[in-house]
């Protein structure tokens, strides 16, 4: 019984080392080099010690190869664990060179006196002995120590391994330690060191490749808090930024991660957790490198799991800084990271849809209240002279600039609603141009031409080359989109000033630009200058009548064709607004 | 009126845009000054101010409100109308909200802050909920959609305001 019992332990150990250089041979790091050290020397040390037992079972003495080489193997199982621990908890540089030669000269000793000094050998040979295996012991039990100290605060699946690992070496250590303290041990100790020793293997096991269902079984305490927090994460949180804040806290927690961020496709930060912003942009600089590989040298050298999400505006990153242990000891974790970053990713992709909806909501509300508040302007003035003349407040010789001033406001109210319609045509696609070979500068004259009485303030002029300007365009639309931007330069030069209508050619098209001395735009309104209802929102033109709708509407019309509307400005001096359309071939019919 | 109005794509165009002799102040600059009899109260009128910044509807109103015998002067901006009201007593001053230098109702603020008790009616298009408690907060006598009401009806009124 006892005998298979030890048998069964040294063909379990010899098994666990096969497994750990598998291991190692699989990944090729360090980490997994200096493990498979530790248990493939444990387990040779086992099989050695079963080549011995056969060969004294078969009255053969043991050679003096199989002796020295079990002394040599075992002081190298402690040194393999000594350095695994140096790799997540670094070791002094003396503790690295006192560890191996506390290790290796009991060893010499033990060796010498087993081969060459036989003379001395009893007493020499266990005081030899005792002090290999106190200097095992410490180089194994301060690792197992620290590691079982270090699994507070870890997700679940890793403080069990870093314990299983804990557990299974301070097992070894009892083991020894009780057996060199009884070299003569029978009976019940003998049978309860080998079973010690046996358990030691799963534990060990268990530490560097638990089992599916013994992960399972447990992380079960974590698992309702996961589902629930997955499902928060796709169902609630108000925006993306808190989203992003909320799931990095799970996915630092699932590798036991000192902290986190989530990058956008164009390498911006969305969010961080227990990071400092300058570790946060050093992330984003190193994300999204070439490397397949979920964790890599990140920041400060330290590890970072780095994996894509794929938002419908390109790929995004989770990056997590890895704690000391995660790159072993987090690989089941690592997967389920990928797993919860393509929840994520969904997640994200319906909030942003849900902010611009909202977003769009918005604007619909805001552009209403500004509509009907533009309206009701000149409602208010026909409105109110209509119930003067009624009730006879009006003298007739009023009556004439009466009706002007009324024929302008109902013409101010006209063009608003032909703006809105317009840009309903545009967005339902029934827009249909006249698209033919038109003189630009003759098109530019004639608004002006028009616009001039309007700025009564203003010196308007038009700037024509001599020769025909000839492009490609509906020649109603890029009057529209001239008076557009005529109207606009007066309306924003509250000051007066002059306003230039220019017209020339270059290689890729005929430009017409729109050169005014007005308030000029703020950098931080161009982005928003030529969407829908991108008004300009600042004392000096709170007052300004319009819906803002004329810039989205001026580009939107040049772009069906085939040209463009940009702008160049600066506060308080002015802007030029520049409409460039395609050249028309030269001989075509002119409109 | 072929020289106001121009036809173009969409119809006509505004062209007349300060065709008619609208004039801040009867006839002065930006600020506003004193109109009708020079700023003194007639018999019958009350002595009102109009902080407005379209000049059309300014107009409109003082023209209405002086053929009821009262004497109106204007600013057009907060600013000027802040001014005003502090150097002068007025019977009852029309505020509008959206002004091109801060919100009427700052102007309002400003008085109360200086304990001023000027009798004010907001005058607006704005139908804002925000807007209108805020006035009512800070004791305006009135909050008066313009949209919705006559200028004979505002001349009426001012009696009753007053």
């Amino acid at each position: 019984m006892l005998v298979a019992l030890q048998y069964a332990t040294d063909v379990a150990f010899a098994l666990l080392g096969i497994v750990a250089i598998g291991d190692w041979l699989r990944y090729r790091t360090r980490r997994h080099f200096y493990l498979a050290i530790a248990l493939a020397s444990l387990g040779a040390v086992a099989a050695l010690g079963v080549v011995t037992q056969l060969l004294a079972a078969a009255h053969v003495g043991s050679p003096q190869g199989i002796r020295l080489a079990t002394i040599a193997l075992f002081p190298l199982s402690g040194w393999g664990l000594l350095m695994f621990r140096h790799t997540f908890l670094r070791l002094s540089v003396v503790a690295r060179v006192v560890a191996p030669l506390a290790l290796a000269a009991p060893a010499a000793a033990l060796a010498f006196l087993l081969d060459f000094y036989r003379p001395l050998q009893s007493m020499a040979v266990e005081a030899s002995t005792l002090l290999l295996v106190a200097a095992w012991s410490i180089c194994v039990g301060e690792p197992s120590l620290r590691f079982w100290l270090a699994a507070r605060g870890l997700p679940v699946v890793q403080r069990r391994r870093l314990r299983a690992l804990s557990y299974g070496y301070a097992g070894l250590i009892f083991v020894l330690v009780v057996a060199a303290a009884n070299p003569r041990a029978r009976g019940g100790v003998s049978i309860a060191i080998s079973v010690i020793a046996l358990l030691a293997v799963p534990a060990l096991y268990a530490a560097f490749s638990p089992p599916r269902l013994l992960r399972l079984l447990w992380r079960d305490d974590e698992e309702e808090a996961y589902r629930s927090a997955v499902n928060d994460l796709v169902v609630f949180a108000p925006d993306r930024e808190t989203l992003a804040r909320r799931a990095l806290e799970w996915a630092t927690r699932l590798v036991g991660a000192s902290g986190g961020a989530v990058l956008e496709p164009d390498g911006s930060v969305l969010a961080v957790s227990h990071l400092n912003p300058a570790v946060a942009e050093r992330l984003a600089e190193q994300a999204g490198g070439t490397t397949p590989e979920a964790i890599r040298a990140g920041a400060d050298g330290r590890p970072m799991v780095d994996l894509p999400l794929n938002l419908d505006t390109g790929e995004g990153h989770l990056v997590v800084l890895a704690g000391p242990f995660t790159p072993l000891f987090a690989t089941e974790e690592i997967a389920r990271l990928r797993e919860y970053g393509a929840t994520l990713s969904v997640a994200l992709d319906r909030a942003r849809l849900s902010e611009r909806m909202r977003a769009l909501e918005d604007t619909k509300s805001r552009f209403l209240r500004l509509a009907s508040h533009e309206l009701r302007g000149p409602l208010t003035l026909i409105r109110g002279y209509i119930s003067m003349l009624d009730e006879g407040a009006i003298a007739p010789e009023e009556l004439h600039s009466m009706t002007a001033l009324l024929m302008s406001r109902v013409t101010q109210m006209t063009n608003m609603l032909n703006e809105m319609l317009e840009t309903a045509r545009l967005e339902d696609e029934r827009l249909e141009l006249n698209v033919q070979p038109c003189d630009l500068g003759h098109l530019a004259q004639s608004v002006v031409r028009v616009m001039s009485p309007l700025a009564t303030a203003h010196e308007l002029t038009a700037e024509v080359p001599p020769e025909p300007v000839l492009v490609l365009c509906d020649p109603a639309r890029v009057e529209n989109i001239l008076t557009i931007l005529v109207d606009n330069a007066i309306k924003y030069s509250p000051g007066a000033g002059k306003v230039c209508c220019t017209v020339r050619k270059d290689e890729d098209g005929g430009i017409a630009e729109v050169i005014d001395e007005g308030v000029g735009i703020a950098p931080e309104d161009m982005p928003s200058l030529f969407t829908r209802f991108g008004r300009l929102q600042n004392p000096a033109t709170s007052s300004v009548p319009g819906t803002g709708l004329g810039l989205y509407l001026s580009r939107e019309l040049a772009r069906r064709q085939g040209g463009d509307v940009g702008v160049v400005s600066e506060p308080g001096r002015g802007s030029r607004f520049s409409l460039r359309l395609p050249l028309a071939e030269k001989g075509a019919p002119v409109a | 009126m072929p020289e106001t109005c121009a036809v173009l794509y969409w119809g006509t165009i505004v062209v007349s845009r300060g065709a008619m002799s609208l004039r801040e102040g009867g006839g002065g600059g930006e600020e506003a000054g004193a109109s009708g009899e020079g700023g003194g109260e007639t018999p019958a009128g009350r002595r009102l101010l109009m902080i407005e910044d379209d000049v059309a509807l300014a107009t409109m109103y003082r023209r209405r409100l002086e053929h009821d015998g009262h004497s109106v002067e204007w600013a057009s901006t907060a600013r000027s109308g802040l001014d005003l009201a502090r150097a002068q007593d007025y019977d009852l001053v029309f505020l509008d909200i959206g002004l091109p230098d801060r919100d009427g109702l700052d102007v309002l603020e400003a008085l109360r802050r200086e304990s001023r008790a000027t009798n004010v009616v907001v005058l607006t298009n704005f139908s804002d909920v925000h807007a209108r408690a805020r006035s009512e907060q800070l004791g305006a006598r009135a909050y008066v959609v313009k949209a919705d009401v006559t200028p004979a009806w505002l001349a009426q009124q001012v009696r009753e305001w007053i």
